[in-house]
């Protein structure tokens, strides 16, 4: 093992130790490196430095102003209910609909061959590749249109 | 609702708190602060109401997650060139997340306030995983399985995460140091 790599493990161990989570060998084991290692002892110095910094910082308080206009916005909205899962026999006449779709489409194109254009295909695979273009439109601008539609919603007074 | 108003009540300036620490500046603070409370006031009708131990642990995850998202938006748009880096490393006039009152640092010795100024800079210039985590850990004081559970990662990822924060400032507070003694402070000991 190189020292490289030694110091790095003495680094991660001295992190653990602030949590406690420190096994009484491994405790010897550091001590050992620090005694040896003026690297390691600068990460000591320089952890605690920083740590010491960081708890003499001064927090600023909330603007008044944020907070009361947060605290309107909260009140305005309340919490939200939770999506409402459909009843099962909505969803089970939706499963249906989209058997029954994929079926149609399936025998519609089924005599379609790559050489043939639009003008070629029976009325029935035109059908089928209308209802293909249109649910791909829908996919490609339902996120756009679900997001209008959400900002018209949160009103004015949304996140700026 | 009302419930939710005494959470308020008793958490909004930790959550400011947090914000400012993990935000770029004062502007992007207020964003935070204000997006986790929206994301919360509408989790809220979802899960179960949060225990008061565990309620500022539910809330700085959202405020985590609010984080990067907001980091993610940002990188779009200035790809997209739609916004400008604003950092306050770069010094600009409301790039300051306020972390000391205007002035506070005149009370205190200059070397003192310039190491305070060095580090905060230097957090606000950490990737944003290790920022959240070395903000958990340090600022906020959770422990690493903690935040591994609020951040949705690996306790061993949270311990590698916070060492190349750590390693990330010390090697800022080098440079600080070189720069205002002209000599260097700490040894390198390994890599």
């Amino acid at each position: 093992m190189t020292k490289s790599l030694r110091c790095r493990d003495v680094e991660r161990l001295l992190l653990e130790r602030e949590d406690g989570a420190f096994a009484a060998g491994e405790e010897r084991l550091v001590e050992e490196h620090l005694r040896a290692c003026a690297g390691c002892r600068g990460f000591t110095a320089d952890r605690a430095l920083i740590r010491g910094e960081l708890t003499g910082v001064r927090w600023p308080e909330p603007p008044a102003e944020l907070v009361s206009r947060t605290r309107r916005m909260l009140r305005r909205r309340g919490p939200e209910r939770a999506t409402a899962v459909p009843p099962a026999w909505v969803l089970i006449s939706l499963a249906a609909v989209t058997i029954i779709t994929a079926l149609w489409l399936a025998v519609s194109l089924a005599d379609v061959t790559p050489d043939m254009t639009l003008a070629d295909l029976p009325l029935a695979a035109l059908g089928a590749v209308l209802i293909i273009v249109q649910n791909a439109v829908m996919l490609f601008c339902a996120p756009v249109v679900l997001r209008a539609f959400r900002m018209r919603r949160s009103g004015p007074e949304s996140i700026r | 609702m009302r419930s939710f108003d005494e959470l308020y009540a008793m958490y909004h300036a930790h959550v400011y708190r947090f914000a400012c620490a993990l935000a770029g500046d004062a502007r992007d603070a207020e964003d935070l602060f204000q997006e986790t409370w929206l994301r919360a006031v509408r989790a809220s009708a979802e899960v179960r109401e949060p225990e008061a131990s565990n309620a500022k642990a539910w809330l700085f995850a959202i405020a985590a997650n609010a984080h990067k998202d907001s980091l993610r938006k940002k990188r779009v748009r200035r790809l997209f060139l739609l916004e400008r880096k604003r950092s306050m490393a770069e010094g600009t006039a409301d790039a300051d997340p306020g972390w000391d009152p205007p002035g506070y640092a005149h009370e205190r010795d200059e070397a003192r306030s310039d190491i305070r100024l060095c580090l905060r800079r230097a957090v606000s210039r950490l990737p944003g995983r290790e920022r959240r985590v070395f903000v958990l850990k340090d600022i906020e004081g959770f422990k690493h399985e903690e935040i591994g559970r609020m951040l949705g990662i690996p306790e061993a990822t949270v311990r590698t995460l916070l060492h190349r924060a750590v390693r990330r400032l010390r090697k800022e507070l080098a440079e600080f140091r070189l720069a205002a003694d002209g000599k260097p402070v700490f040894e390198e000991g390994g890599s």
